[in-house]
């Protein structure tokens, strides 16, 4: 019980407030426990003086109301102060816009409508099968060797060449996309090995594809946003580009991350791998559960446009408001004995890792079926996969994502992959 | 109180009370009626909870908007005329009583 209070404390004015911070190394180390202990409180809402503070929600319920109340919990991030004062999706809050993400009906639902086509089930029937010949091809590189870097050898390269493939991105030049990319969530802007110069070029080849795909498009998710029009206007390179941006930096690391971190659990757990392998309904299942369990994304932001309150605590317009998504989670409210990871829970699929409302997870069923295809195809051709727990090495932050810079495997090498 | 018969693609039938402001859709998830996803909740993001409305109902029905037409073009089944995303139609006492068939897949 005194862990408990230790955890939340009454400020002055009989606001909750919890030492949070989702950037920490502290949090990085020990958030499955703080998601535990807030969730033990009764009342998973306190404020955090982190980052020009902001109030942290942890209650599933809760969570989803947030996500669908966009007239209560803006997405704006109002740069200009033209607007209603939103501070955008992201904590600390970024001082430029994702147009897509940091906007609210009506706007965004007519953006989103551009790309939406791209990822129905209908859609899906297609670019499964493509995430699947990239996935052999990598694996093909390295089956006979007996030991992989998963990550850079077999993951990225079935995951960023997938979504640079449905972008109408050359998938054969993904290379320097996907390390722009991925070294960009990990490394921290003034890190000395920052893709700075990589990510300017990135995005300079993105302007010039949406340039020529206005003379020609060519059907694919570039076209549409070169082409696409919004409340009768035109969408505008400016936010075509925040759009495509948001597609590759926010697509593929988190399905790599969330590939990763299922791989690692399989690895240890050799009855439930078999399974995963070979049975398609426990696997299916299995993939929401990874989800809820080790959530690639940690949460996202609100702000609030006028006074309101969340499970009782009043919160006052203007005020920042973190949906936990990974503490969400772990409500035991939703998902009983939420620290048990059990991969025929009845509701494992109501986990909010794609988030929830208006701006869930575009590319979830992408994500979904390139997990799908890796870790039925992985643990097939790489056989007797072992991966050290102890040399794997996860980001140093996880506030963006729950990724992972390194995780090393071998397996028993196998002849002549391309015959199998 | 309005009611709602869903009959699976392989013809099992099952008829569930529902409550008025709910959605078709909400109504099958909260009854564990098989057949209907809503993966994304009702926002017209998913295409999983597309349905075949009986053609008595199709016409008191409110009108398809041009978001529910584009995302029924991404169903995993191919789109009939009666199609519908169950998520958009909305239950009410003057609705009454309403028919739908799922499809053999929605993802």
């Amino acid at each position: 019980m005194s862990v408990t209070h230790d955890l939340v404390r009454r400020s002055a004015t009989g606001r909750p407030v919890i030492d949070f911070d989702h950037h920490s190394p502290a949090y990085r180390d020990t958030w499955k426990q703080l998601a535990a202990r807030f969730h033990a409180t009764g009342s998973p809402i306190a404020w955090t003086e982190h980052h020009g503070g902001y109030w942290v929600v942890a209650s599933w319920e809760e969570v989803q109301r947030i996500g669908s109340d966009w007239e209560t919990f803006t997405s704006v991030n109002d740069l200009t102060g033209t607007e209603n004062g939103g501070k955008g999706q992201l904590i600390p809050q970024m001082p430029y816009r994702l147009h897509l993400g940091e906007s609210d009906p009506p706007l965004h639902t007519e953006r989103r409508r551009i790309e939406a086509p791209f990822f129905t089930p209908k859609a899906l029937r297609q670019w499964a099968p493509v995430a699947r010949q990239f996935l052999d091809e990598a694996l093909d590189k390295v089956a006979g060797r007996g030991h992989a870097e998963l990550i850079d050898d077999v993951i990225i390269p079935t995951t960023a060449r997938t979504t640079l493939y449905v972008l109408g991105y050359d998938p054969d030049d993904w290379h320097d996309a996907a390390y722009a990319a991925h070294e960009g969530v990990y490394l921290l802007p003034h890190d000395p090995r920052y893709p700075h110069e990589a990510q300017a070029r990135l995005r300079g080849r993105f302007r010039d594809m949406l340039a020529a795909r206005s003379q020609t498009p060519a059907g694919d998710v570039l076209s549409a946003l070169a082409t696409g029009t919004v409340q009768g206007e035109p969408l505008g390179l400016e936010v075509a580009e925040s759009m495509v941006n948001a597609l590759v930096f926010g697509g593929f690391d988190t399905t790599t991350a969330a590939t990763a971190s299922a791989l690692i659990h399989l690895t240890q757990h050799p009855d439930q791998a078999e399974r995963v392998r070979t049975d398609a309904a426990y696997r299916k299942n299995a993939i929401e559960e990874f989800l809820r369990f080790w959530p690639p994304g940690t949460g996202i932001a609100r702000t609030a446009v006028r006074d309101t309150e969340i499970l009782g605590q009043p919160i006052a317009r203007g005020e920042s408001v973190y949906m936990w998504l990974a503490g969400a989670n772990r409500d035991p409210l939703k998902f009983p004995d939420p620290d048990r990871l059990d991969l025929e829970r009845d509701n494992a699929r109501d986990h909010v890792s794609f988030s929830t409302g208006h701006h869930r997870c575009l590319g979830s069923p992408l994500a979904k079926a390139e997990l799908d295809a890796m870790l039925e195809t992985i643990l097939t051709r790489l056989p007797g996969l072992r991966i050290d727990p102890d040399a794997v090495v996860g980001y140093p932050s996880i506030g963006g994502a729950h990724g992972y810079i390194s995780v090393p495997a071998t397996f028993t090498p196998t002849s002549t992959p391309t015959e199998v | 109180m309005p009611k709602v018969t869903y009959v699976s693609d392989a013809g099992e039938v099952r008829v569930v009370d529902g409550l008025a402001g709910d959605s078709v859709m909400q109504t099958a998830v909260r009854n564990g009626v098989p057949g209907i996803t809503g993966e994304c909740g009702g926002v017209l993001s998913c295409a999983t909870c597309h349905v075949f409305v009986d053609e008595a109902d199709l016409d008191r029905l409110e009108p398809v908007s041009g978001l529910e037409d584009e995302m029924l073009d991404g169903t995993v089944v191919d789109r009939c005329p009666n199609s519908r995303l169950s998520c958009q139609i909305k239950l009410s006492e003057e609705l009454g009583e309403l028919r739908v068939t799922t499809p053999e897949a929605q993802e």
